[in-house]
């Protein structure tokens, strides 16, 4: 198996001052690079926050997080943001597409923050909107678009900055079985690129497509690979 | 994509949001603008009469009021007065020309007029006058008018013309060529008819005086002095003293205006923080794929900024625009024309325009630092999982 992309080590989340909740307890776990993991489990149980750690978009109460090998819960909100921007991709539940900007204006806005000059933009992000089958909607608005299209956009904003790592956060939750299967292809299809694929999910028929399974269960991380 | 391109897709979302705050600001930096445009016409305005006035220096009563200076200028009445004797006294000294005026206010056509009693030859000379119209006075006591240009216009007085002044009537004899000065809006009587009409028989308000040798001031003045009690300012020192009760005119209107500005700066506080909690997620999302937080702050930073720029150019032209047409009502109400030459190019110079356009995206910029500093504080996971 490849050295790990993804590691922590005893990570722990707790919520709350006065009533704390204890939403991850010392999960310690590691995912090789290229692979395809997805992490289930019920509701409440702390998954989508293992997800939020591992992506450094949320600190651990204790424990560490590596991502290439770099402890990101040391990390300075600068660095932690251009860790976000050019080696981890972002896709959620609810697309989480920027409203008011067309699909090409979505993904050249990832590149942005990625610092990918302006003026290689515009051709990057038609090749994404290509290979996500778009190229049609480059300048349609959210608002225009099918669920099932917003998150192939979604997807293609993530690939933006060419990140080694996908973290995606029920990507199918809220799609129709039809547009989840040609989401689900497209992910696959990435995997094949050589990326590092992490689905948040507790869709087991999804689960069962993946390499490792990790399941979160109150907070505890048991695998199965 | 680069952060002005966003942030003007930001701005223009929600146009009417947009408007209503840049008018806010657009209508501070107009009242700004128009009382800052009108001190300097005032004051543009008062250099022009005072060089217009043909004197070397004023002698006034004794016991004047400094804010009787602006009268003197403007043309207004002014409270004390002397006696006719004094200017007898004065106006036998060696080499100093003298002309006597008597000034006081009366309805001339249903408008508050300036009416001005001379010695109709002396004046003549003195003030260098040329008609336009009609003729001048054949005589010193002769019971007719003779009007400014501008002062035949506002009323619709042509030469022939009856008026009536305390009940008695006068034919308007001739209309004098414009001067540029406080001339062009007055009416002038024959100072011995004038102080008849005025019941003011053995008195005048001011004298001015020219002399041979300006650089023998001091003698002239010490002459001056012997002969009677009075209060000798040259026309410099008359310019500055009103200039100075101008400047602190400006000061107030200025206050009025900054009051305004204030106002307008919590309105693109207001809209910038409801801003903020409406694009929490937006946010949320553009820190989850890579945007710093020194990123989100210049965002909304700028945001607010250009509501400054935006609204600091459209409040400099419309508060232009209000200097002109406030400067044209406030001299029909208030007889004297001290702001009629108010003008865009006259008083408002290029410079201030720009010191106010910076002013005012310094304003907004400065009103903008909570609200980006709250929007760049969000962490991403609380602004993403926010619905």
């Amino acid at each position: 198996m490849n050295k790990p992309i993804i590691q922590t080590e005893n990570l722990n989340k707790i919520y709350g001052k006065k009533i704390k909740t204890h939403a991850l307890k010392n999960v310690s776990m590691e995912i090789p690079r290229a692979s395809f993991s997805c992490i289930i489990g019920k509701s409440g149980h702390g998954k989508s926050t293992l997800m939020h750690l591992i992506g450094g978009l949320d600190k651990p109460t204790s424990g560490n997080v590596f991502i290439d090998g770099i402890n990101i819960s040391e990390l300075s909100d600068n660095k932690l943001s251009e860790i976000r921007a050019e080696k981890i991709g972002f896709v959620f539940q609810f697309f989480n597409l920027l409203q008011n900007l067309t699909a090409l204006e979505n993904i050249q806005t990832a590149m942005m923050f990625g610092k990918v000059p302006q003026n290689e933009q515009k051709k990057k992000a038609d090749e994404l909107l290509k290979l996500v089958g778009l190229s049609d909607k480059a300048n349609s608005k959210p608002n225009e678009l099918s669920g099932g299209q917003q998150q192939r956009v979604s997807i293609a904003r993530a690939l933006a900055n060419d990140p080694d790592i996908l973290l995606m956060d029920e990507p199918t939750g809220n799609l129709d079985s039809e547009s989840e299967d040609e989401v689900l292809n497209h992910i696959l299809e990435i995997h094949k690129t050589g990326k590092t694929i992490v689905i948040v999910t507790h869709n087991k028929e999804l689960a069962q497509k993946a390499e490792i399974i990790f399941e979160v269960k109150d907070g505890r991380l048991n695998n199965f690979v | 994509m680069n952060i002005l391109k966003l942030v003007a897709k930001n701005l223009f979302r929600r146009k009417g949001r947009f408007i209503f705050t840049m008018l806010g600001i657009s209508i501070g930096m107009a009242s700004f603008v128009a009382l800052l445009s009108l001190g300097g016409s005032m004051r543009g305005e008062v250099t022009r009469q005072a060089n217009a006035m043909g004197a070397n220096f004023i002698i006034m009563p004794e016991n004047i009021c400094v804010f009787n200076l602006i009268a003197i200028i403007t043309g207004e009445t002014i409270s004390e007065s002397m006696h006719h004797e004094t200017f007898e006294r004065i106006s036998e000294l060696e080499g100093i020309e003298v002309i006597p005026h008597l000034t006081q206010q009366a309805a001339v056509r249903e408008l508050r007029s300036v009416v001005v009693g001379v010695l109709p030859d002396e004046t003549k000379i003195f003030r260098e006058w040329k008609m336009a119209a009609g003729e001048y006075f054949s005589s010193q006591n002769e019971n007719a008018a003779i009007i400014g240009s501008d002062f035949a216009t506002r009323r619709d007085l042509n030469v022939g013309d009856e008026i009536t002044i305390r009940n008695e009537n006068f034919n308007i004899k001739g209309i004098l060529a414009s001067n540029q000065s406080n001339d062009d809006a007055t009416l002038f009587l024959p100072l011995s008819v004038m102080q008849r009409v005025f019941e003011r028989e053995g008195y005048i308000s001011y004298i001015s005086a020219r002399v041979d040798d300006i650089a023998n001031m001091e003698s002239y003045e010490a002459a001056i002095l012997g002969v009677a009690n009075v209060h000798i300012a040259t026309d410099e020192q008359l310019l500055g003293q009103v200039l100075a009760i101008l400047g602190s005119v400006n000061i107030t209107l200025q206050l009025v205006a900054a009051v305004a500005l204030i106002a307008a700066a919590f309105g693109i506080i207001n809209t910038m923080m409801t801003a903020v909690y409406e694009r929490r997620r937006e946010i949320g999302i553009m820190r989850a794929i890579g945007g710093k937080r020194g990123t989100i702050f210049k965002i909304f930073l700028l945001e607010s900024g250009l509501y400054g720029l935006f609204g600091g150019i459209s409040g400099v032209v419309i508060g232009l625009f209000a200097s002109v047409f406030a400067g044209e009502f406030i001299s029909q109400i208030g007889a004297n024309d001290l702001l009629k030459g108010a003008s865009p190019e006259a008083s408002f110079e290029i410079s201030s325009v720009l010191t106010a356009i910076t002013f005012s995206l310094v304003i907004s910029i400065i009103s903008g630092i909570y609200p980006a500093w709250k929007a760049m504080l969000l962490a991403p996971v609380e602004a993403i999982s926010y619905e």
